[in-house]
């Protein structure tokens, strides 16, 4: 790990820094990078502070985790990666400056962000440089065919209320479903995803409640959203209160399914909300012949980081390990490193086998993930319904999506 | 890197008009108020709106988000002049807290968390302010306006009947003045000071949200004023610049960004802590010496001629 990508510049440039940044006299620290050149170089604006960042210390072991396996066996046919990690406390002011240095000074030509609203204000930022913007971690609805330069590796949250409702529809003949979202650009998308997609398959909205995402005090909203008798509550949450709004759904006498998204799966939420977890379903990314893999994954991850890699790292690590294939196969065919050819290098991938499953880019800046529904039962979270499945039984067509 | 630099210098300057216009309610009238950053946010999205919406040209949408931003401070001084010290402080917090909610949860109007993009540039009879350059200078010919304005209050007699407020609103009220009318005067002025940084902000990162205005920018923006000088206009605006400077100084010092990200909130924390203990007049604040008086107490005097 320690080959990869952190600079050790000397702290003698904290001095060059600030004259610099005022008087505009610092020579810039890369120029346009060569062909081939020896150090390849992609930026990453993320959370590094304020209150998501263990989040971001999560984005950034798993695009670490995937350069250093590149670099280990030799880079991108002899390229070393390099990542330059610059904080913008998920604010987007922060993330504008963040970009423009760089842009500007580090010259890179990708750039890796995260959540909606620092995307969509480096989106200007990009398209002007043509610097190709990156994400693992932006879902909203907004993002789809923002920009030519911006590609999303996870799939949008539509899609994923999409699968879990005509799931729901099927399997528990639901009619009436309730929406439990936080009140934050992911927990607002998801809300609006399920509001439009719900009534249009026949379905009523019968209460639909917002919460802030930080806090774990959701009693009252969990009461009057069981008092509304759902079929079904899709629960549109995300981080540390997933678990005891689960859990207190269930203390309010909420025994129909809770339904979910990809980030419902997580060792905390088992550990707050126990057996109330039970009776929930949640859609994940397929990986149905990722068992190997995945097992060498998480065993080289526990042994650099020693820790086990969160959905966080995973998604990261397949954004890393896409966008470098994507550069390597474009180097065995002789073709420029620009933002235009990553771009149409990422979309030639076709099917791309990741620790969270096979995924494809799509040319509105989205990607396509199967999907399979996993449920928690006897203490552990085990697939339901593999993707496969899921489109044996007609519940949801992803072959169709696959343009 | 010119780019970059135009970038630093254009949010140093946003920061500088909050820091500046802050000034006026802080430093002059000692109004420690923590709502600045909400009356920043409501001058943003009154500006965003009526530009997206109504199509007002950014002149009149800086108009409109100083207006809204300084009637919405005006129905809340009316109340609010009663208060002094921590009840100020509290009360504030809370209205910052509403204002928060508020851009959360009125979804019809500021599309909630999803926040408004694509927002115009600047642009006047038809020519789009839209290069880094051209985008620096709207920030600064807007922040010379308020520093202006700022100024010339400053410099008036109204100026020294606002430090008479700071210092002894007792002495004020006895000689004739309404202390709760300067107090609503001076809260709406500088807020929609605020209001007009909004709408620059939001004209200039062509997008904003409701993360944007939460009560740490108010905390910035407070620590931009102290660390520069508060009572001084110009200090708060060198302080901004060092607010956004130095963090960005910290991108080219090596440390690892595992460290940069807390590094940034300790820097800042570090600032603070040695201007208030080495430097408490901030980095332009007028300088004070001890001098011993015939009876032996100790007591302050500044270097320089007091303005008024």
């Amino acid at each position: 790990m320690t080959q990869l990508t952190l600079r050790r510049r000397g702290l003698g440039r904290l001095a060059l820094g600030l004259p610099a940044v005022a008087a505009g006299l610092a020579p810039s620290a890369g120029r346009t990078q060569a062909r081939y050149p020896e150090l390849w170089r992609m930026g990453a604006v993320l959370n590094l502070s304020g209150p998501t960042a263990a989040q971001g210390a999560d984005f950034r072991a798993g695009l670490e985790f995937a350069a250093a396996q590149w670099n280990a066996r030799g880079g991108l046919g002899g390229t070393r990666i390099e990542i330059i990690f610059e904080d913008s406390a998920a604010q987007p002011a922060r993330a504008v400056t963040a970009a423009q240095k760089l842009i500007q000074v580090d010259r890179v030509n990708v750039l890796a962000n995260v959540y909606s609203s620092p995307v969509l204000a480096v989106v200007p930022i990009t398209d002007r440089a043509r610097v190709l913007q990156i994400s693992a971690g932006a879902t909203s609805p907004r993002l789809v065919g923002i920009s030519r330069y911006f590609m999303t590796s996870v799939a949008n949250a539509a899609l994923e209320a999409e699968v879990a409702l005509a799931f729901a529809k099927q399997a528990f003949n639901a009619r009436r479903v309730s929406i439990f979202y936080g009140n934050d650009d992911f927990g607002t998308g998801m809300r609006d995803a399920v509001r439009r997609l719900w009534p249009a398959a026949g379905g009523t909205i019968v209460e639909d409640e917002g919460v802030d995402p930080t806090r774990a005090d959701l009693a009252a909203v969990s009461a009057k959203l069981a008092a509304s008798r759902p079929d079904a509550i899709y629960m549109a949450l995300s981080g540390a209160s997933i678990g005891a709004a689960v859990k207190q759904l269930r203390e309010a006498r909420f025994t129909a399914p809770i339904l979910s998204h990809q980030g419902f799966e997580s060792r905390d939420l088992f550990s707050v909300a126990g057996s109330a977890a039970e009776n929930s379903f949640w859609t994940s990314s397929s990986n149905p012949e990722g068992g190997p893999q995945e097992a060498a994954f998480v065993a080289a991850f526990r042994q650099a980081y020693n820790r086990d890699p969160a959905i966080f790292v995973r998604t990261h690590y397949d954004l890393g390990m896409s966008l470098f294939e994507a550069m390597a196969r474009m180097r065995q065919q002789g073709q420029d490193w620009t933002a235009e050819n990553i771009r149409a290098g990422l979309l030639g991938l076709g099917t791309f086998t990741g620790v969270l499953g096979p995924f494809s880019y799509r040319e509105d800046g989205t990607a396509l993930r199967e999907l399979d529904i996993r449920t928690y039962r006897r203490g552990e979270a085990a697939v339901h319904l593999s993707a496969a499945e899921i489109q044996q039984r007609g519940i949801f067509d992803f072959g169709a999506r696959r343009t | 890197m010119e780019a970059y630099i135009l970038a630093v210098l254009a949010m140093a300057g946003i920061y500088a008009m909050l820091a500046v216009s802050y000034d006026l309610a802080f430093g002059y009238a000692g109004l420690f108020s923590v709502a600045h950053g909400a009356f920043f946010g409501i001058g943003a999205y009154a500006g965003a709106l009526s530009m997206l919406n109504l199509g007002l040209p950014f002149p009149l949408a800086l108009l409109a988000g100083a207006a809204a931003a300084g009637l919405v401070a005006a129905a809340i001084a009316l109340p609010a002049s009663r208060l002094e010290g921590d009840y100020l402080i509290v009360g504030s917090l809370a209205f910052a807290v509403i204002c928060h909610e508020l851009m959360l949860n009125l979804t019809e109007v500021t599309r909630g968390p999803m926040g408004i993009p694509g927002i115009p540039p600047p642009s006047l009879f038809g020519f789009d302010f839209d290069t880094p350059w051209l985008q620096l200078l709207v920030i600064l010919a807007v922040l010379a306006v308020i520093g202006l304005v700022a100024w010339r209050i400053a410099a008036s007699p109204y100026g020294r009947v606002l430090r008479a407020l700071k210092d002894d609103p007792t002495a004020l009220e006895a000689a004739g003045k309404s202390v709760r009318r300067r107090k609503l005067e001076i809260l709406t002025v500088s807020a929609a000071m605020a209001g007009a940084a909004g709408v620059t902000y939001a004209s200039y990162v062509a997008f904003i949200d409701p993360e944007s205005f939460i009560a740490r920018t108010s905390f910035v923006i407070i620590v931009a004023t102290v660390l520069g000088g508060a009572g001084t206009l110009w200090g708060p605006a060198i302080g901004a610049l060092v607010i956004w400077c130095v963090p960005e100084a910290l991108r080219f010092a090596g440390i690892p960004a595992t460290l940069r990200g807390p590094l940034n909130e300790i820097v800042y924390a570090a600032l603070l802590i040695l201007i208030v203990m080495l430097r408490p007049e901030g980095i332009a604040g007028r300088r004070r010496l001890r001098t011993r008086t015939e009876t032996g107490t100790t007591t302050t005097a500044s270097t320089t001629t007091p303005a008024n």
